[in-house]
């Protein structure tokens, strides 16, 4: 039995918006020099929709940066994308010259990187950096853009009097929310952020998410946010997608998948998340560590590394199967109605129960 | 968890330990003969640690967390105070004599007792090299701790050899393979002759775990032994110092800025701002019943894995201001949401709540901290 993802069934009209990025059966390969290959991705399939902001979680090395650079197509030379399809707005991204691309990278969608440090140039004041991005890009005139500079600067809340520095002269938090500011300058609809806030101090992360939270619902923007970190996931993501060893493991609405995870992978994950109202508490650890991905087993991906494996996932890798029935309605968080929740749940365990699912 | 004996000596003993380091002058400065600045990293903090307990020092990225990890261990030394282990004062004073910081003076007692401190000491003095026999640190980030060009055997067996401990090769090799093995990196022969770039991140801190082990150490300092690794690496280092803790008793300063993380296995916790400690207490107390506005923030910042939990954040602005220039008074009140108009003006001592919790704050028991 398989059911058909478009998931508008039993929702009000409002559920309706349409994702603004679909991603289907994305899959990605790495070639080294000697000609081996490398399988990133495969077979990831997720949406996002305008007001969502999406949590891609998973360990190092697990293909989050790899999924948000094949959807920007800014994979290094080695990596090529070897099938699928990313709808931005309903448009192939993948099908489009590199000319077109250019226009949609930062116009329509932007990103705020890993590490703000590097990501900035250090020789150029941040004024001058984000001008650039605003001239390059040829929305407006010098005069305008200066004024979006200060604009912009004050929107992610930098003084003024300190736009003409330079990044070696501001904090950690500053340099993000530089980096914020410039992601905004050409007014995206779609906003990758890459480890935001791994450097960060807590309070400054604190800082840096309620940002990130206020400017996404003020804009409307939809936010794919990758991190390791479940934590900052569950603050501010409505859905979430985990990924293990290149493909997906569990996806679904954040509630869900955090109070009812069906992969094993991600219930452990949660139990090795110390808790502070349970201090004490032995912790739960996965033993050994992730595939490689030149040498990746024959079944399930997890399945070395999985405290409930059976026979058959050793041979055989699991699809995707849909989990929300068993668990429907009012377990959703307490959202308006028609927002977001038209979202399944999904999972790729051979322990799920549940129709297949198809894209 | 076992609370550790009340009566029994502490392990170690920190008393107003400061840490300045000189802030490099420019040409002019020098010559108009200015008093020189000195970034404040610790700022007179005072703590003890019982035998077998486990004590976190919180707090956020330069707040001297780093410093007095250093500080206890030797790599530093300090400008002000005093550390005992076990009841021995460390570090050597005739260094510090010689870099015209502190007079020595003769005591009855037959020690010496340095003539700037405040109360006169008079403990058997231990070196360095002694001290680090007993007391380990492990360090952050296992990718740079670790001599990319030697074996883990070689890793682990150098303690011995500088410390001449073990020195038939048998024995050294047994010593060795213990401490592997009790860090968990089993079979331990397997990595014997495996450099640090074939380990994995989690394998490699389990290596530096058991080179600061294979000494059998009384303390270790652990300075962000988890924050560069992954979460389900993260929860495997935590179980092993847990179990090293168990199974040989050693006490544990665990320096870190995760609260999650030291909700799991300190019992007591400090939490640092700007230099000092602002509150200490019992890991329960701390975090269910915080005291200081700044561990407040803190604690209702930390991102927690659940949905439903989306609380209530106290979001402090600006960010932790520079240690050269504290602010006058509670150093936390440009910050602090509940300041008032003493704060400015008065540097509040940590004043007790219940036994054993302190917290320097001029709200705490309704003002009477004065």
């Amino acid at each position: 039995m398989t059911v058909d993802v478009h998931w508008s069934v039993t929702d009000t009209p409002k559920n309706h918006a349409a994702p603004l990025l679909s991603v289907r059966h994305l899959s990605t390969d790495f070639v080294s020099a000697e000609g081996k290959v490398a399988h990133a991705l495969e077979d990831v399939s997720f949406d996002v929709r305008p007001g969502e902001t999406l949590g891609l979680v998973g360990e190092s090395g697990c293909g989050k940066t790899t999924t948000m650079m094949s959807l920007m197509r800014l994979l290094p030379a080695a990596g090529r994308i070897t099938s699928g399809q990313v709808l931005f707005d309903g448009k192939d991204l993948l099908a489009l010259s590199e000319n077109q691309m250019r226009g949609y990278r930062w116009k329509e969608m932007a990103m705020v990187f890993q590490s703000a440090m590097n990501a900035l140039n250090p020789v150029y004041t941040v004024a001058e950096q984000i001008r650039e991005a605003i001239l390059l890009h040829g929305v407006m005139d010098r005069s305008a853009a200066d004024k979006r500079v200060e604009e912009l600067l004050d929107r992610v809340g930098i003084a003024k009097t300190r736009k003409n520095q330079y990044p070696h002269q501001y904090s950690g938090g500053m340099r993000q929310r530089a980096m914020i500011a410039m992601a905004l300058a050409c007014q995206p609809r779609l906003l990758f952020a890459d480890e935001p806030t791994t450097a960060l101090d807590v309070m400054v992360q604190a800082q840096v998410l309620e940002l990130l939270k206020t400017i996404q619902r003020e804009l409307g923007l939809a936010v794919v946010l990758v991190t390791h970190d479940l934590g900052v996931v569950a603050e501010i993501c409505d859905s979430v997608v985990v990924m293990y060893g290149g493909k997906v493991a569990e996806y679904g609405p954040i509630d869900l998948v955090y109070n009812h995870p069906q992969h094993p992978y991600t219930q452990r994950l949660l139990e090795a998340f110390p808790d502070l109202n349970k201090p004490g508490d032995v912790l739960a650890s996965i033993p050994g560590y992730p595939p490689r991905l030149n040498a990746l087993p024959p079944g399930c991906r997890f399945e070395p590394r999985c405290h409930r494996k059976i026979e058959i996932c050793a041979s055989v890798s699991p699809k995707l199967i849909d989990v929300s029935q068993a668990q429907e309605e009012g377990t959703l968080r307490g959202k308006k109605e028609g927002e977001l929740s038209s979202l399944r749940h999904v999972a790729a365990c051979h322990l799920c129960q549940g129709p297949e699912v198809t894209y | 968890m076992t609370a550790p004996s009340a009566n029994a000596p502490p392990i170690l003993e920190v008393r107003r330990l400061k840490k300045y380091f000189p802030v490099q002058q420019t040409m002019g400065e020098m010559l108009l003969r200015r008093p020189p600045n000195y970034v404040k990293a610790i700022d007179g903090v005072t703590f003890s640690l019982a035998q077998g307990e486990v004590l976190a020092l919180v707090g956020e990225s330069g707040c001297g967390k780093t410093t007095i990890a250093k500080t206890l261990i030797g790599l530093e030394e300090q400008t002000e105070g005093e550390i005992l282990f076990q009841g021995q004062l460390v570090g050597a004073p005739e260094r510090r004599v010689r870099a015209g910081l502190v007079q020595l003076e003769p005591t009855s007692a037959g020690g010496v007792t340095e003539a700037r401190t405040r109360e006169p000491v008079a403990f058997p003095k231990v070196s360095m090299k002694r001290l680090r026999q007993h007391a380990q640190m492990v360090f952050q980030d296992p990718y740079e701790s670790l001599n990319p060009r030697a074996t883990i055997f070689d890793i682990v067996a150098e303690p011995l050899e500088v410390h001449g401990m073990a020195r038939k090769r048998p024995e050294r090799m047994a010593r060795v393979k213990t401490a592997l093995e009790e860090a968990g990196l089993r079979p331990a022969e397997d990595y014997f002759l495996r450099y640090p770039h074939e380990l994995s991140g989690g394998q490699r801190q389990r290596a530096v775990i058991a080179s600061a082990m294979v000494l059998q150490p009384e303390l270790l300092i652990a300075d962000e032994p988890v924050s560069m690794l992954d979460v389900s690496v993260r929860a495997e280092i935590l179980n092993l110092l847990r179990d090293l803790r168990r199974s040989r008793g050693i006490s544990l300063v665990f320096i870190t800025h995760d609260l999650g993380t030291v909700a799991y296995f300190a019992d007591r916790i400090a939490v640092m701002y700007l230099g000092r400690i602002v509150e200490i207490g019992p890991t329960r107390n701390v975090l269910q019943n915080p005291q200081h506005p700044y561990t407040k923030a803190l604690l209702s910042v930390i991102p927690v894995p659940n949905p439903r939990l989306r609380r209530q954040r106290v979001i402090l602005q600006g960010e932790t201001p520079n240690p050269v220039n504290v602010p006058s008074g509670c150093r936390f009140h440009p910050r602090c949401p509940v300041a008032f108009d003493r704060c400015p003006q008065v540097d509040p001592a940590l004043a007790t709540i219940t036994a054993g919790h302190e917290a320097a704050c001029l709200l705490i028991n309704g003002g009477r901290a004065l």
